[in-house]
């Protein structure tokens, strides 16, 4: 394939890119209505716990998503074979730096999570579970596993998968998990420190553990990743 | 920060086969960044790219990168 040929394969599958991050932005909106809408609807929000409520209120939100998503994704595919190793090597840099530029906003991202999820703790050990609370942990857990996986890049296909795997950005996100890992290791005995004395405030520090413990390793990778660009 | 460790000689053999960063990065299936701080010394490289960097350059590895002096007489 001609270096043209690939310059108008790109802009192809820019404009399909394009229009994927706009249908997944309202397959978004539709389903936080999904989820938060019904849940008004029921005054369900002071009541207590019924696993049937929440089943309810997860049904539809969960499948407005996965249809959603799959109509979005099947829409915008790409032709099969169309993005070539090559390709996927030629805008390598370019995808890496978007992708360290959203690393750097994960300690406000997960921070908010966190935020959340701790005052959620602090909610149900006061008052037990209800069912929004429920349905806010689920949500706040799946967010935290789609932070993960966008850190990890596992699942992604196997064109992604040269981006994440490219040897130099590899060895970033290497350096990444071992900050990680140290970052959790240095909170650790402090957390259970502080079980010790006061085990409520232990549980309600373990969100925060956690958004450090994913923060460090992104920031990680971004700052080294900004470092090389500047150096380049 | 350069590892003082390895004498990088990737540059030279680049230019010498009229191969920008760019072009060598798609040939040994690596990005440009990749090639740029391995010139610079800021990245050591695995074996198996500076095996590939050779073989695209159409030289030997010892050609492209060896040990400083202290450090080998050292080994």
């Amino acid at each position: 394939m001609s270096d043209a040929d690939e310059e108008r394969m790109f802009a192809d599958l820019r404009r399909r890119a394009n229009r994927r991050a706009l249908l997944i932005g309202l397959v978004g909106c539709a389903v936080a209505a999904a989820l938060f809408i019904p849940v008004l609807g029921f005054h369900m929000i002071g009541r207590p716990l019924r696993w049937q409520s929440v089943a309810l209120i997860m049904l539809l939100p969960v499948l407005v998503g996965a249809i959603g998503f799959t109509a979005a994704w099947w829409v915008t595919r790409f032709p099969p074979g169309a993005l070539t190793p090559r390709m996927t090597l030629r805008q390598s840099d370019r995808v890496q730096r978007y992708m360290s530029r959203l690393y750097l906003f994960y300690p406000i991202l997960i921070g908010l999570i966190a935020f959340d999820w701790a005052l959620l703790v602090q909610r149900v050990l006061k008052s037990g579970w209800q069912v929004l609370d429920v349905t806010e942990g689920l949500v706040l857990t799946f967010g935290v596993v789609a932070y993960v996986l966008a850190l990890t890049g596992w699942g992604v296909g196997r064109m992604s998968r040269l981006i994440y795997d490219e040897e130099l950005f590899r060895s970033f996100r290497t350096r990444g998990y071992i900050a990680g890992f140290w970052s959790v290791m240095g909170g650790l005995p402090l957390i259970l420190a502080l079980g010790l004395a006061r085990p409520a405030w232990a549980v309600e520090a373990l969100p925060v553990l956690i958004a450090v413990g994913i923060s460090v390793p992104a920031v990680t990778i971004g700052l080294l990743n900004r470092r090389a660009e500047r150096d380049a | 920060m350069p590892d003082r460790r390895l004498i990088v000689r990737l540059k030279a053999a680049r230019t010498e086969a009229g191969l920008t960063q760019a072009e060598l990065a798609l040939k040994v299936g690596v990005s440009r960044k990749t090639i740029n701080t391995v010139e610079n010394g800021v990245f050591v490289p695995s074996t198996i790219l500076a095996l590939g960097l050779a073989q695209a350059l159409g030289l030997t590895v010892e050609a492209l990168f060896s040990l400083a002096p202290d450090l080998s007489s050292d080994l």
